[in-house]
């Protein structure tokens, strides 16, 4: 149970942050310093792969428990990002940051949800 | 920054494919050495290079295969045999069109880059799957450095040079392209079987981008009865511009004279 909380607590911050990440990517990125775009990308990547262990981890730590839904619920936003990347375009990209920072928003909303509903 | 090196009546001619993120300019010489051994060169910048470098991220690998396959049809009109010849990506490309032109007469591809593995790729790569697969990838750039796919030391400080102006080359690599080359190279590697021309493949042992593998899965996987694997021992990636540059041009001349149905005493 404790391994749990834990996963759900590492999911919200993980999350929170790439919002903040991604909101400021977007002053970043319009700088078009391609160094400082290159390393920000390179961190967003890390957060993202800290995002995606936080919910695997929260799906293997709630099998077999009563709480297995709260971790289908939260599985497709695991794959969320690489919708987002494969149907996104470069003369839109404004429009799929946008999509992209919703459904990390949502996420962490169900996040919130499934902290209310264990708790 | 394209070129066409031509005779009169000529019969026989090369189509060119520059690299990625590179211009007509890293052929040109080998292109030049091609026409004086008695072929027509054509070599033109593909979509999103070149001048139309701002476009990059947008373009599309189906963009570079549609135009070099214009670019191969209009010369299949007026030449009896035409060959296709590639470097890095541009390799990539002439054989996902000899995949589908059977009438390719045959192929010449240098340092193919269907897999990204060489000995420059950095220590983050591990990373690639992020910045490929979500919209990092229109975020993210390689920058190019050294040694710029290039072991000699004068040819590479000339280029770096050259590099920091965006010109004939860019300094950096759009990860959007990496994407297109990668998704190009998938399909490909897909019906590599379909390939029955004649082919040279030159890679080097020390390609900084691109490792052999991608080389020995070209020569183990086309179904080809004349098939040629060169492996250079003295260049990086750009193997046009290196210290190999000689030894490759004479490989591709002998190759291409040993299957052409016409020879330089019948073009004079």
């Amino acid at each position: 149970m404790k391994l749990l909380i834990y996963s759900l607590i590492s999911f919200l911050i993980f999350n929170s942050s790439l919002i903040m990440a991604f909101i400021a990517g977007k002053v970043i990125f319009k700088k078009e310093n391609i160094n400082l775009s290159s390393n920000y990308s390179i961190f967003l990547s890390v957060l993202l792969i800290f995002y995606f262990l936080s919910i695997l981890a929260f799906n293997l730590f709630s099998f077999n428990t009563k709480y297995f839904g709260y971790g289908i619920l939260i599985l497709p936003f695991l794959f969320m990002p690489f919708v987002i990347g494969r149907i996104s375009k470069y003369e839109r990209i404004n429009f799929y940051a946008n999509m992209q920072i919703i459904t990390l928003i949502w996420s962490f909303l169900a996040g919130v949800l499934i902290m209310l509903g264990i708790s | 920054m394209n070129f066409e090196f031509k005779n009169e009546n000529n019969q026989r001619a090369v189509l060119l494919l520059h690299g990625m993120t590179g211009s007509p300019f890293e052929m040109k010489q080998y292109g030049k050495n091609l026409h004086k051994a008695g072929f027509d060169v054509y070599c033109s910048c593909l979509p999103g290079h070149g001048k139309d470098i701002k476009n990059i991220k947008k373009t599309k690998w189906q963009d570079w295969f549609n135009f070099a396959e214009e670019e191969y049809k209009t010369m299949k009109k007026n030449y009896s045999e035409v060959y296709l010849g590639g470097i890095c990506m541009g390799a990539v490309l002439a054989l996902a069109i000899a995949e589908k032109h059977k009438d390719v007469s045959g192929i010449i591809a240098i340092s193919t880059t269907l897999f990204l593995d060489g000995w420059t790729i950095p220590w983050y790569s591990f990373l690639f799957p992020m910045g490929l697969h979500t919209i990092l990838r229109f975020y993210y750039s390689f920058p190019e450095q050294d040694p710029y796919g290039i072991k000699n030391e004068i040819v590479r400080r000339k280029i770096s040079a050259l590099l920091k102006e965006n010109t004939v080359a860019l300094n950096y690599i759009p990860m959007t392209c990496v994407y297109e080359l990668l998704e190009m190279s998938k399909q490909v590697r897909k019906s590599i079987k379909n390939i029955n021309h004649p082919i040279l493949i030159m890679h080097s042992n020390r390609d900084d981008l691109t490792s052999l593998k991608s080389a020995d899965f070209v020569y183990k996987n086309v179904s080809s009865a004349v098939k040629d694997y060169i492996i250079l021992k003295n260049s990086y990636h750009l193997i046009v511009m290196d210290n190999d540059k000689d030894l490759a041009v004479q490989k591709s001349v002998e190759f291409l004279n040993s299957i052409s149905s016409f020879n330089n005493s019948e073009l004079k």
